[in-house]
Order: C-alpha cells, then sequence, then structure tokens
C-alpha cells in the first residue's frame, strides 16, 4: 500500500513505523552478523567446508530466531516502562454509545456445552453492565459431530437463554458438515447473518471477554472506521495443573513485553490469533473468503490456521490490523498437559507448514509475510535445532573416530594444529542464554511494577523465585517440546495430514501409559545420546546435560506436570501465583457459578434417549431441526436398525446401544422422534 | 412405529397431551374438546400427524406473526408451551377453537425461543492466493513432499 494511503489508514507518519522496524529487524541482523563472524572464526578449522557452511547456515537461523524474539521483547519492555500507548489508532471515550451491532461468535466443535454456555452467560452479564448490551447478539455456531454432544447444545442453550438478559439475543445453530472446519463455520455465519452486522467478535470455546473489553473494541472499531482487526492479547487463566500453571504464569510475567513488542513493530499490520478478536464484517466478506489450496493436505486443501491467512488478506484489502496490548480483560484456558499442549501443536503446526505456500503469494504486505514467517519458524526453528545439535555431535565423534593428522603430506617443519576457539563458542553460548533470559526478567520487572499488591502473590522473593524455576522447568521441556516439533514437521513433509478432534480442556492427569507411549522415544533418544556422548565425546557430556536430561526423564516431566497436585503444590508454597489467581476476575467467578448451576441440570440420558424421552427437549430439538439442516444423506439400512433398536428401547426398555451413524439417522427423523415421544405416554 | 399403530385414536390423542403435560381432568377435558371439535380432521393411521395438523391451524391462527416453517411452528408453540407450564396454567383452553386468549400469546412470545434471526444471505467471494512467478519453484517442491 503506497505510504500515503497507509496515513489515512492509520493515522501515524510512516516515517516513524519504518523507524521502528528499521530499530527491531536492524538490530537483529545486526547482532546476527556480529554472532555469525564470532561463530565462523570459532568453528573447528579442521572441518570440512560443507560442515562448515552447514554449522553456519544452522547457527544463522537459531540466533536470528533467538535475536527477533530478544529485540523484539526490549522495545515491548520500553514501552510498557514508558507506559505508551499504540500509536496510531483513535482511543475514544468509554461512555461513546455504539451506533452499530456487533455479533459475538462461538464456534464449538465436540466441546462441553455447559462450560460454552456458562461463559457466555458470564459474558453476556457482563455486557449488561455496561448499558449497551442491547447493540450485541451471541451466536453458538456449533460444528459438532457427535449426536451426543449436539443434543446437549441444544439443551444447554434452551437453559442458558432462559437465564440470560432478554437484551441480547443467544442464538444456536449447528451445520450438518463441517466444511472448512472453523473458518467455514464463520463464513457460513457471515453469508447468512452477516450483513446484519458491522462487527463480529470471534471467540474459541474457552475464550472469556469482559463486557467493557467488548465495548471498547466495538467503540475502537466504529472510532476507526480502516480497521478491519482489532486483536485483545488473550491472558490465560483457571489452569490448575502444574503445566498450565507454568504457562499461565509465564503469560502473565512475559506476555505483556512479548505482545507490546510486536505491537511496537507491527503498529497497524498486525496479526489475528483466530480468537478474542474484533472483526469488521464488511472488510471479511470482502477480502476473507478462504480458497481450497491446490493439492492435497497437508499443504494443499483447506486452510488449517485461517487466522493468520485472514489478518494478511485484510491487509492486502486496505484495511488496518491492530493487536492492542491496552485491552485487558480477555481470557482463554491453557492446555492442562504437555500431550495436550503437543496435540494442539501438532494442528497448529501443519497449519503454519501450509503458510509457507501462502507466503508466497501475490499482492501481500510485507509485515503479513514476516508474520507467516514468524508461524513457520516457530514450529521450523526446532529441526533446525536438532540438525544443529545433531551436526555439533558427529562433529566430535568424527574427531574421536578419526584423529585430526597433525602432519600432512607434504613436509612441513610445524604440525598442523586443528584450531577450536572455545573461549569464542563459550561466549556465544552465553549470549545466547542471556537474550532467552533476560526477556523473562525484563517481564518480571514490568510485572512487579504493575501489581500494587505485591505481598498476595509472594512478594518480590515469591515472583523471582517462580521465575527461576521456570526457566528450569521450561528449559528441561524445552529438548522434549522440540522432538515433538521436529517430528510433527516431518511427519507433515512426509505428507501426514492432521484429522480435527476437539481439544482437551478439563484436567485429567497423564496416566503412565499415555505417557509411556508418547515419550518413550523421547527417553530412548536421550539415554542413546547420553551413553553416546560419555563414551565418545566426553568434554560436551555437560554441555549437552540439559538437553539429554529432559529427554531422559520425559516420562516423569510429562506426567509430573500433568497434575493438579503439583499446581497446588506450587501454589501453596507461593510459586506461579499470580494475582487473578489470588482474586479471580468477576467474570470467571461468574462463569464458574454458571457451570455449576447448568452442570445441576444435567442428566444421565445424553442424544436419542434424551430426545425420546425428554418432552421439551423433543420438541425444541425438532424445532430446531429447522435450521441445523439439510438431513444429510442417511442409508436406509442404518435408518431401518436404528428404528429396531429405537422399537425396542421404547416395548423393552432395552438400552438402544446405537452407532454414531444411527444415532445422527434418528436426530434427523423429525417424525420418527415424535411419535416415540408421544408413544412413552402410552 | 408398530408400538404406536396397534393403539386406539382416543389412546394415543391421550399420550399426546399427556407429552403435553396434561393429566387429570384436564387431561379428559382436552381430549374432549379435541375429539368434539376436531373429530373430521383426525386420522386413524396417523393420529400424531393429525394433532400437530391441528396444532398448526391453532397457531396460524392465533400467532400470525410467526415466520417460522410449518413444522417448526409447532415443534416452538410445544416448548413454549411446556416452559410456561400450559397445562396447568391455560388447561384445554389452548386446543378449544374460541377459547385461545390474547394472554397465551403474549406470554408464549416472550418465551424468547428464536434460535436463529432470519437469513440475510450476502456471499463471500473466494479471494485468489497465487504464488508470486519467481517462486513457483518453491511450490513445486512442497508438491514433492505431498502424497498422492
Amino acid at each position: 500500500m503506497a505510504d500515503a494511503n497507509r496515513c489515512n489508514l492509520i493515522n501515524l507518519n510512516p516515517e516513524r513505523v519504518r523507524n521502528r522496524r528499521v530499530k527491531v529487524f536492524g538490530l537483529m541482523f545486526f547482532s546476527t552478523l556480529l554472532a555469525t563472524l564470532k561463530w565462523v572464526s570459532s568453528i573447528p578449522t579442521d572441518s570440512s567446508l560443507p560442515t562448515k557452511i552447514l554449522m553456519t547456515v544452522l547457527f544463522i537461523l537459531t540466533f536470528a530466531w533467538i535475536a527477533l524474539f530478544f529485540w523484539s521483547s526490549v522495545f515491548g519492555f520500553i514501552e510498557l516502562w514508558k507506559r505508551r500507548d499504540i500509536p496510531g489508532i483513535k482511543w475514544v471515550n468509554e461512555k461513546t454509545r455504539l451506533s452499530t451491532r456487533t455479533a459475538i461468535l462461538m464456534p464449538v466443535y465436540n466441546e462441553s456445552s455447559v462450560g460454552v454456555f456458562a461463559n457466555l452467560l458470564a459474558m453476556a452479564e457482563s455486557l449488561e453492565k455496561t448499558q449497551q448490551a442491547e447493540s450485541f447478539d451471541i451466536f453458538v455456531l456449533s460444528d459438532t459431530t457427535n449426536p451426543k454432544v449436539w443434543v446437549e447444545e441444544e439443551k444447554t442453550w434452551l437453559e442458558a437463554r432462559q437465564k440470560m438478559s432478554s437484551k441480547i439475543n443467544l442464538y444456536y445453530r449447528r451445520r450438518p458438515k463441517n466444511i472448512s472446519r472453523k473458518s467455514g463455520n464463520i463464513e457460513d455465519f457471515c453469508n447468512k447473518w452477516g450483513a446484519n452486522y458491522e462487527f463480529m467478535i470471534v471467540l474459541d470455546a474457552d475464550s472469556l471477554l469482559n463486557g467493557s473489553t467488548m465495548l471498547k473494541m466495538a467503540q475502537l472499531m466504529e472510532a476507526n472506521p480502516k480497521t478491519g482487526i482489532i486483536q485483545a492479547p488473550p491472558m490465560c487463566l483457571n489452569g490448575n495443573s502444574m503445566f498450565a500453571r507454568i504457562q499461565q504464569f509465564a503469560g502473565k510475567v512475559y506476555g505483556p513485553i512479548v505482545a507490546a513488542g510486536l505491537a511496537y513493530w507491527q503498529v497497524g499490520d498486525s496479526n489475528y490469533w483466530g480468537h478474542n478478536a474484533i472483526i469488521r464484517v464488511k472488510a471479511f466478506m470482502e477480502c476473507c473468503g478462504l480458497p481450497i489450496l491446490k493439492g492435497k493436505a497437508p499443504f494443499g486443501g483447506f486452510i488449517l490456521s485461517h487466522d493468520f491467512v485472514e489478518a494478511a488478506l485484510i491487509r492486502r484489502g486496505g484495511w488496518a490490523a491492530w493487536l492492542l496490548p491496552e485491552l485487558k480483560g480477555s481470557y482463554e484456558e491453557c492446555p492442562p498437559t504437555m500431550i495436550d499442549f503437543a496435540t494442539r501443536d501438532r494442528r497448529w503446526c501443519q497449519g503454519n507448514m501450509q503458510h509457507i505456500k501462502i507466503l508466497i503469494s501475490k499482492g501481500l504486505h510485507p509485515v503479513s509475510r514476516v508474520h507467516f514467517t514468524i508461524g513457520i519458524m516457530s514450529y521450523l526453528s526446532s529441526p533446525i535445532w536438532l540438525c544443529f545439535l545433531l551436526v555439533g555431535l558427529m562433529i566430535a565423534l568424527g574427531n574421536e573416530f578419526f584423529p585430526p593428522v597433525y602432519f600432512e603430506e607434504v613436509r612441513t617443519l610445524f604440525p598442523v594444529w586443528p584450531i577450536f576457539d572455545k573461549l569464542g563458542t563459550i561466549l556465544l553460548f552465553v549470549i545466547s542464554m542471556l537474550m532467552l533470559i533476560l526477556p523473562k526478567f525484563m517481564g518480571l520487572i514490568i510485572y512487579m511494577r504493575e501489581n500494587e499488591d505485591k505481598e498476595s502473590i509472594g512478594g518480590k522473593w515469591g515472583a523471582s523465585k517462580s521465575v527461576l524455576v521456570e526457566i528450569l522447568i521450561s528449559a528441561l521441556m524445552a529438548p522434549i517440546m522440540m522432538m515433538f516439533q521436529s517430528k510433527f514437521v516431518l511427519d507433515i513433509f512426509a505428507g501426514n495430514s492432521v484429522s480435527w478432534s476437539a481439544q482437551n480442556r478439563d484436567d485429567h492427569g497423564t496416566s503412565f501409559k499415555e505417557a509411556v507411549d508418547r515419550h518413550i522415544w523421547h527417553m530412548s533418544l536421550g539415554f542413546i545420546a547420553m551413553i553416546v556422548i560419555w563414551l565418545y565425546a566426553h568434554s560436551l557430556f555437560w554441555w549437552m546435560l540439559p538437553i539429554t536430561l529432559g529427554l531422559v526423564f520425559s516420562i516423569p516431566i510429562s506426567m509430573i506436570t500433568s497434575r493438579v497436585a503439583g499446581g497446588s503444590f506450587f501454589r501453596r508454597n507461593k510459586y506461579f501465583l499470580i494475582p487473578e489467581e489470588v482474586k479471580l476476575p468477576h467474570i470467571l467467578q461468574r462463569s464458574q457459578s454458571f457451570e455449576t448451576e447448568l452442570a445441576q441440570k444435567n442428566c444421565d440420558k445424553k442424544g436419542v434417549e434424551l430426545v425420546v424421552d425428554d418432552v421439551i427437549i423433543n420438541a425444541l430439538h425438532i424445532m430446531m431441526l429447522q435450521v441445523n439442516g439439510p438431513s444429510p444423506e442417511i442409508d436406509p439400512e442404518v435408518l431401518e436398525n436404528a428404528q429396531i433398536k429405537l422399537d425396542n428401547y421404547i416395548k423393552h426398555q432395552r438400552p438402544m446401544d446405537l452407532s454414531r451413524d444411527e444415532e445422527i439417522a434418528l436426530l434427523y427423523n423429525a417424525e420418527l422422534l415424535r411419535a416415540a415421544n408421544v408413544s412413552n405416554f402410552l | 412405529m408398530a408400538a404406536i399403530k396397534v393403539q386406539s385414536l382416543n389412546d394415543i390423542t391421550e399420550a399426546y397431551f399427556k407429552s403435553l403435560g396434561f393429566n387429570g381432568s384436564g387431561l379428559k377435558n382436552v381430549v374432549k374438546n379435541i375429539m368434539q371439535e376436531y373429530a373430521g380432521k383426525l386420522k386413524d393411521n396417523d393420529v400424531i400427524g393429525s394433532l400437530d395438523g391441528i396444532l398448526l391451524e391453532i397457531i396460524k391462527k392465533n400467532f400470525p406473526d410467526n415466520k417460522f416453517p410449518n413444522e417448526q411452528k409447532v415443534a416452538w408453540f410445544k416448548v413454549a408451551f411446556m416452559l410456561n407450564d400450559g397445562a396447568k396454567r391455560w388447561g384445554a383452553d389452548v386446543f378449544s377453537k374460541d377459547k385461545f386468549k390474547s394472554d397465551i400469546v403474549e406470554a408464549l412470545n416472550k418465551s424468547n425461543l428464536v434460535n436463529v434471526p432470519e437469513y440475510k444471505i450476502s456471499y463471500m467471494e473466494v479471494q485468489k492466493i497465487e504464488t508470486v512467478a519467481p517462486l513457483r519453484f518453491l511450490d513445486r517442491l512442497l508438491h514433492l513432499f505431498r502424497k498422492g
């Protein structure tokens, strides 16, 4: 986009925007250049040229990645220290009345309906307090495929509808076919109802947004007519397991400087993270009709990580996209275990790898390409790091098995000593570690300054010791995640696609069997590496220990961190405490209380059984069938079997024992369901 | 359903209204009303269908603004009626041709059982994502990694 247009778009001198980017990326390039020069001089002189080149390329990629994170965090720290708002966006008074309508969209896929509707009830209640609730409608957009969850959603919708203020409409619809997953779900909303709304706030099943935050987002959209997306950075909350508590502590302490750093150089060309964001419907409908990429999955087919692509397309269409760390009151939940985290990562990894194709597509804004590159690198960096370690190890092993030749065939007076700048390598290692760790302490400084009630979170020492333990635990987990992500990347390049499964959000604790299934190869590789290094590259043993140790103990690490007991132990000892944990935000308290209320109404019967036996749910399901249709094609044989089982259930009270397809076949047959319900009263 | 076909018209009509929350004398009254006022409309081979048809007539007459399709109208009425505990609150009057009162209409409409608003169709146009020409080789490279 031309600079003149940019001025109109974000109310900011393009020179200032450019300066910000030059500073961050200039420092990144400069520090990488200096480190690379030092690295090149540190590589053992007896290494072959291809090895030197390979080591250098891997070093550049790894170091540049760390440097970008570091410099971005430094600028984030400065912004937060100086308490500066993001320039270029027009801020508004809280009391400004809205003249537009906003749809709040909650796309769900086989989620706990009680949790989803409890969150919505809490958000609606919070919105009502703003006195502008009538400007918002809530849509639950279900892509649920499990028939039991489908009926549960309908039942909970009715209960939530009755509890919710009449000022806010709570709508529910289910798609019979979940084409294009979440992005298709949102597109379906836009096609059918988008024209009724100026803005839409997109949520995830575990999202919670304060009413005042949603109102502010809508007000900002009204005040900044060239803005297409405003992303409110979500904060992890409500974690009980040790893993989730560590994640939420890290998010609370380090998250703000990361977000502020990103916002510093992205300005009006920010990204969208798929939820807890407000989008201008017109911009979205004009720019974000996602194509099906050429070729088969994993690189072709439906776009998986649609959020980055939508942000890039909106930006390509001439709309601004903002990440506003100033927007508080935006929450989500962390995966409770490392395995759940990795499962989600597998999906995200494929989505980001698919972006390689989009990264090189026409017309994108350069910053959008940077977003794609960051996303891709956040997964590619793992196999790069692994290769870097392996190549280093191979060189050490090579020296063991093929000792250096001190006297070459050509006669010389002096032996040829292989030169290895040990001090230089240690210096680079220390610098890299500092670049990784310093932002955490910068985050801690801001965190301590912003929290007035320091005692409740364990005081300065409490927070500092939590940061130290977090560094230790994340150092142990880092090699495990590196192995996970390297496998994901390999899997994807081997052409293996991921299926769509609902994300686990409940505290369940990883069982020994599950941990062994997922980590046995991490542990085995850790052991093998440890033994090989001990025997043949002894000088590297202590250097490699943080990596091999994490891998060797991957099973207990995964199991222990998944436990709620571990989380409670640390909480009792005032580790990883955050203010929102000591005093729950009101909206979370309300959500938990609604969840208890809704859960009390849960009954043992599910799916077809519930529809047949409960008169209200029977009529409700039939009422909603019109919207939730059209019925997919049902195999007559499946329907016949289902009818026989239903008949036996009614006449002889035999368990129905329906297959998923049979249950779906019955749920789409209003006539049968009506008759079955009446026959209960015969 | 075999279980239903062997029952008498009266039994099924009773079961239908039991399912709407009627019992005791209220049930007898409502069945009597229906048998008297709509006798000609009850079909032996599809009692439930014809009772739904009668209900639909009542809804169309008393809720002219209800824009739901017919099947949904009937289901909507049943849900709203039961949520309002209609059998106890209004008894057989609801199913009597001339006794349907305006407060019933008001109460049922207040149930606010609209699960989606009316469609306002406007399609999103599919965007082009084309690889930049000098980088097509990367695109081809990616194709090498996919299966099939």
